[in-house]
């Protein structure tokens, strides 16, 4: 089910009644909110219901044997089993075909051996879930969860069920256990996150798209301006989407009286690439960082352990968001902006301070730095969204050509106005948690706010269609 | 919990009021533009206007053909007779909303004598009734939602929303009336482009399968229950296929031997000109008559087999 859908409309009033209907009988409650996940996630297909079953027993019962046993060899290789079944399940359903054709491509043999499946929606972001679960509970850090009924609603909690963020059991699983009493003022913030992920998605990243996909698919035929505005108009997708979904999630949680970890922490207002990673997709960001990056060894040791990690966590991070190798050398992109950061150990600068304040001068400096990260983080877009890497580079190439300074041959100026908007909002809410808090405003004032983005959401938002091609020839 | 139900059913309640006070207001807005049957390719505005009218006709582009362009005022000279064009255009509607657009009317306490149905074969194997955009240009008539609730349809949840939701799109709010499709009274075909004719079958009909095409099969269903209801209205039905540079189309047998079982009703005619060779000059495509051409059909073709009638 998707969020911005007929059903989703109906199934959240209904599923939110009944779950605070229930609110004196906490287990109830789960059994009843895992059932809705079920009924949200089958809604698209319920065959791939087993797999989420499959991969929550396979880490119940791991985490269960864990913290059983004292021997460290056995809990090692129990630790082993739960990431091979998780990443094995990835493997077979997101990068068998992947890793089948690019082996044809290097040996040369006929690849016939790839199969035709469908990718499950949400895999990578459940198994990465469950996954963190197992580690935490093998580093000791969270004991097994012997109810079966709660292990099974972290798992599946359907608000960030298909596109996270992806829950730490640490931070999750202890609010699934304790009973739940409904908030007014945390309800009401969770309206105004669900709404302000709506206007993101369908007016920002909606819109942003049908420029993208015309800029994108013919970028052959566009002078370098139009081919740079492509670059920019995706950065916005990409970013409306994904962290629009977000707050939807997070926001329809809060309903449901459970707080999620922030997800997106204004990205484009960073001042350097390794600000951008600390504010972008944070809940991916720190599973690499806890899981893979600080095993490795992190930002320690000598220079070229240093190179090594840093590019083998952007390269994985790339692959996690598709198989194909135009992830790949986005990661690895990304990877080369952030090294230089590593090496001269400035990865930590821009921490504390507060983006835009301070005297003048500090402002330009921030300013420039902001523009100039989001021109990197742009060139490194254009590898997520190109079809080929030949196709990435020759975008690239063309960008930075004489045409650059003509005139864009497309100019949306109605989607450039709705960006300001949005990051004229974001600007001034950068302190609070999400985008549209409001909180400075009197009452009155905040609903007029909020009916005036509902009404931007229906005039400029894009809607489901089945529209007929005409047949005009 | 209870402050939280009386706050969001309140600005509830505050937001309904305010989009229904906008529609109220953009409706009027659109009214004072003018729009008509031969200016635009909706049909709501031109409902109400008259009671009665000699001709309706319905179908999807080329019944609206007979409108676009200065196209209309030819249709009713050319026929001395006052003409409802229900059709629509732009792959958007299918037979069903074809049928209920003649329901509402006569809802509305409209008349014809004849109904022409400009019965183009792509519109009986394609799944047009799925099309979620049919009404997008329509004015917003509460009942028309409430007519088209009763009546049913596929997709009609999608096809209602979007409804409603095209009041709100700057598409919708900016649009003016205009002699749309002018080109159609200069643009001529020069010869026939079987590339292209060939592409535009695929658009149109997909894989068509006539042993297995369950299309068909339920927009022959469609078309028999509405020529069981139209006749009940006291109605005349005219089925008519406009020629084309290409002769038949696809799936054409099947067709014709249902229309011709069809028109063995009282009251039901059909007539199919799709093997009619015309000039070239007298297409702005391949299946659509322009100006001159439409001309030609009302004159020559048309208009004798209503005077005959």
């Amino acid at each position: 089910m998707l969020f911005n859908s007929v059903e989703y409309l109906i199934f959240l009033p209904v599923v939110f009644s009944i779950y605070w209907l229930l609110a004196k009988r906490e287990r109830l409650q789960n059994l009843f909110l895992l059932f809705s996940s079920y009924i949200f996630y089958g809604w698209w297909d319920w065959r791939f219901l087993g797999l989420i079953i499959f991969s929550s027993i396979v880490d119940y019962v791991i985490a269960l044997e864990i913290e059983r046993t004292d021997n460290i060899s056995l809990r090692k290789s129990l630790v082993l089993l739960s990431i091979f079944t998780n990443i094995g399940i990835l493997g077979v359903f997101k990068y068998y075909n992947f890793f089948i054709d690019s082996l044809s491509a290097v040996i040369g043999f006929n690849n016939d051996l790839t199969l035709s499946i469908i990718l499950p929606v949400g895999i990578s972001f459940y198994t990465f879930q469950t996954l963190s679960y197992t580690i935490d509970v093998s580093r000791g850090r969270l004991m097994a969860e012997r109810n079966l009924v709660t292990f099974f609603t972290y798992v599946s909690f359907f608000p960030q069920l298909v596109a996270g963020p992806i829950e730490r059991a640490v931070n999750l699983l202890p609010q699934f256990k304790v009973k739940r009493k409904f908030e007014y003022s945390l309800a009401v913030d969770g309206c105004r996150q669900i709404l302000w992920g709506f206007f993101k998605k369908m007016v920002i990243a909606d819109n942003c798209a049908i420029f993208v996909n015309q800029i994108f698919s013919g970028y052959d035929s566009f002078n370098g301006s139009t081919l740079a505005l492509g670059a920019v108009l995706f950065a916005f997708q990409i970013y409306g989407d994904f962290s629009g979904y977000s707050d939807i999630a997070i926001g329809t949680s809060k309903l449901f009286g459970i707080e999620l970890m922030k997800n997106f922490n204004f990205p484009y207002f960073s001042r350097d690439i390794p600000e951008f990673w600390r504010r972008w997709h944070i809940s991916l960001s720190s599973w690499f960082r806890d899981y893979l990056y600080i095993p490795l060894g992190g930002s320690k040791g000598r220079s070229v352990f240093k190179i090594r990690n840093v590019i083998l966590i952007f390269v994985i991070s790339g692959i996690w968001h598709g198989a194909n190798w135009t992830f790949v050398f986005w990661g690895f992109f990304n990877a080369i902006f952030f090294i230089p950061f590593i090496l001269l150990n400035r990865n930590r600068e821009n921490m504390d301070r507060l983006v835009g304040v301070g005297d003048f001068w500090r402002l330009v400096k921030d300013w420039s730095s902001m523009g100039l990260t989001f021109g990197f983080t742009c060139i490194a877009w254009v590898f997520f969204r190109s079809s080929s890497i030949s196709d990435a580079f020759d975008y690239i190439s063309r960008i930075f050509s004489t045409s650059f300074f003509e005139k864009p041959d497309i100019i949306p100026l109605v989607v450039l106005i709705l960006i300001m908007f949005l990051l004229i909002v974001e600007w001034f809410q950068r302190r609070e948690e999400y985008g549209f808090r409001m909180q400075f405003m009197r009452k009155e004032l905040r609903w007029l706010t909020y009916f005036f983005v509902i009404m931007l959401i229906l005039v400029f938002g894009v809607f489901e269609k089945t529209e007929f091609i005409y047949f005009a020839f | 919990m209870r402050k939280f139900i009386k706050s969001l059913l309140l600005f509830s309640t505050i937001v309904i009021g305010g989009l229904l006070i906008f529609l109220f207001l953009s409706n009027e807005y659109m009214a004072r533009k003018g729009f008509n049957g031969w200016n635009s390719e909706q049909n709501l505005f031109q409902i109400n206007q008259v009671k009665h009218y000699d001709l309706a006709i319905l179908g999807i582009s080329h019944a609206r053909n007979f409108s676009r362009g200065q196209n209309h005022f030819i249709t009713e000279s050319k026929l001395s007779r006052t003409v409802l064009n229900l059709g629509i255009g732009k792959g958007r509607c299918g037979l069903n909303e074809q049928n209920f657009y003649l329901q509402y009317t006569l809802n509305r306490g409209l008349s014809f004598d004849t109904i022409i149905y400009v019965i183009s074969p792509p519109l009986m194997y394609g799944d047009l009734n799925k099309a979620s955009n049919t009404f997008d240009d329509e004015a917003f008539r509460v009942n028309f939602i409430y007519d088209y609730l009763k009546f049913g349809g596929e997709n009609i949840g999608q096809r209602l929303s979007s409804y409603v939701l095209s009041k709100f799109s700057l598409s919708y709010l900016s649009s003016r009336p205009e002699n749309i499709w002018l080109d159609i009274q200069t643009k001529e075909m020069e010869k026939v482009d079987s590339g292209a004719v060939e592409e535009g079958f695929k658009l149109a009909y997909g894989d068509l399968n006539m042993s297995e095409n369950r299309e068909f099969d339920y927009n022959k269903g469609l078309l028999r229950d509405f020529v069981d209801n139209v006749v009940g209205e006291d109605s005349d039905i005219m089925f008519i296929v406009t020629p084309t540079m290409f002769g038949e189309w696809p799936g054409h047998i099947e067709f014709e031997s249902f229309m011709l079982e069809l028109s063995e009703s009282p009251h039901v005619s059909y007539y199919d000109f799709s093997s009619l060779e015309l000039p070239a000059s007298f297409f702005y495509d391949h299946h659509h008559l322009n100006t001159q051409g439409h001309k030609y059909f009302l004159d020559s073709l048309l208009n004798p087999l209503i005077k005959r009638r």
